[in-house]
């Protein structure tokens, strides 16, 4: 079942098949979990979004279109909604930032299929995150894993609004240039 | 790369981070469905915002999870279900009440409802009634518009997918102008909204639900006869 792509076991999840929700669950579970933990830091509030990124995917599943890329980001672009839409109906604030650059980026423990598609794509980022302006960095991540507006960050860091939306449009070019430079690298 | 790209691209890190809001989404939005580079610019730059959500650690969920997720998944299909049918029994009460009182006779075979729709349409000077399905801009679904042209005039959407809990306005797009519509309040990830419109709905091209920010939050197009 670990081989099957995420692309079937999604298709499966859809129709019905209760070894593909299984199977699905657990190949995605810690990512999922891990993402809503990230941005709420509450483990009961983590499941409950945890909870509803599955059910979603369950109801949406005929909805996914792999052009617009990897189920893993489509599903963690849905945990990510749901886990900002509950931090802002608790008025909880974001955690400190910076704990994210401590990640240790993506783990080992994925599959040579979404290694390919994902991983290198993955470390590439994480190094590009790591090598921004700490100020840069910090607007980028509240704004990717908080959904705080550039108006939001300009009010929470006391900068103007035009350095917030330059720190966020500056840190963007560079990981978007981070991938491309990879991918010339490899074309070659 | 002409002025207005130039004046996009200063937005699309924004939107590919999905905090870009109001005129200015709708205006980055408007351009880059005509233009190939700033969309392909857009994809780049989306392609590495998603990709950062893949970046935060991994944590292995409490205990008995995926027991509870199964149990909910199995708890909500046969309401999955029931939603999407009471989603349209609600549309077709609508049609009847309005239309002056016809009666929607729930065991008619395919082949009369072809005379009531008629019916329907010639009570009320109507002309058209049609439908469209609501999706994210992640082509979600999120739920439904029907509109109506006749005397009076109506709308109808029921929202019942990926929506936060609050208030969000509905903008139809009468030949490419946004006209405001409606407003419709979702609680607990489900609202409807109904009501009598002058707007000339079959010139509707497209329906949208955004936010109190001028975000977009749901659109489909409207298929007319």
């Amino acid at each position: 079942m670990w081989s099957v792509s995420d692309e079937a076991l999604l298709a499966g999840l859809a129709s019905g098949e209760s070894d593909a929700a299984v199977a699905f669950i657990r190949r995605f579970q810690r990512r999922v979990y891990g993402l809503a933990m990230t941005i709420l830091s509450d483990s009961a509030a983590a499941e409950d979004v945890a909870q509803e990124t599955f059910a979603r995917a369950w109801r949406h599943a005929g909805a996914y279109d792999p052009r617009r890329g990897p189920v893993a980001t489509w599903l963690l672009t849905i945990a990510r909604n749901l886990a900002i839409d509950s931090l802002r109906l608790r008025r909880a604030d974001p955690v400190d930032p910076e704990i994210l650059v401590s990640m240790q980026g993506v783990s080992a423990d994925v599959g040579p299929e979404e290694r390919a598609v994902l991983g290198d794509d993955a470390h590439r980022l994480h190094a590009a995150l790591r090598e921004l302006p700490a100020d840069q960095r910090r607007a980028l991540v509240l704004a990717a894993f908080y959904g705080k507006t550039a108006r939001e960050i300009g009010e929470s860091e006391s900068i103007p609004l035009g350095t917030a939306k330059t720190r966020i449009r500056t840190a963007m070019i560079k990981l978007r240039q981070s991938l491309l430079v990879e991918d010339d690298e490899r074309d070659m | 790369m002409n002025e207005t790209c130039e004046q996009v691209r200063e937005l699309l890190p924004e939107l590919a981070l999905g905090i870009l809001g109001g005129e200015d989404r709708a205006r980055a939005l408007d351009h880059i469905t005509g233009c190939t580079d700033c969309s392909n610019e857009l994809a780049s730059l989306s392609r590495a915002a998603d990709g950062l959500l893949t970046l935060a650690p991994q944590h292995e969920p409490p205990a008995g999870f995926e027991d509870r997720v199964l149990a909910r998944l199995r708890r909500e299909r046969p309401q999955h279900r029931a939603r999407r049918l009471m989603t349209f029994a609600a549309a077709a009460a609508l049609i009847a009440i309005v239309a002056g009182g016809a009666v929607w006779v729930s065991t008619a075979q395919d082949r009369r409802f072809g005379g009531y729709y008629q019916r329907i349409l010639a009570i009320q000077h109507g002309t058209e009634l049609a439908a469209a399905s609501l999706e994210t801009t992640d082509r979600i679904y999120g739920g439904e518009a029907f509109t109506y042209q006749g005397n009076p005039s109506w709308l109808f959407v029921v929202v019942t997918g990926p929506v936060g809990d609050g208030v969000y306005d509905i903008i139809g797009t009468v030949r490419g102008a946004s006209v405001k519509l409606g407003v419709i309040r979702v609680a607990h990830g489900r609202g409807d909204w109904g009501g009598v419109t002058t707007t000339e709905m079959k010139a509707v091209d497209e329906i949208r639900v955004v936010d109190r920010a001028g975000q977009l939050v749901l659109h489909g197009t409207v298929h007319h006869n």
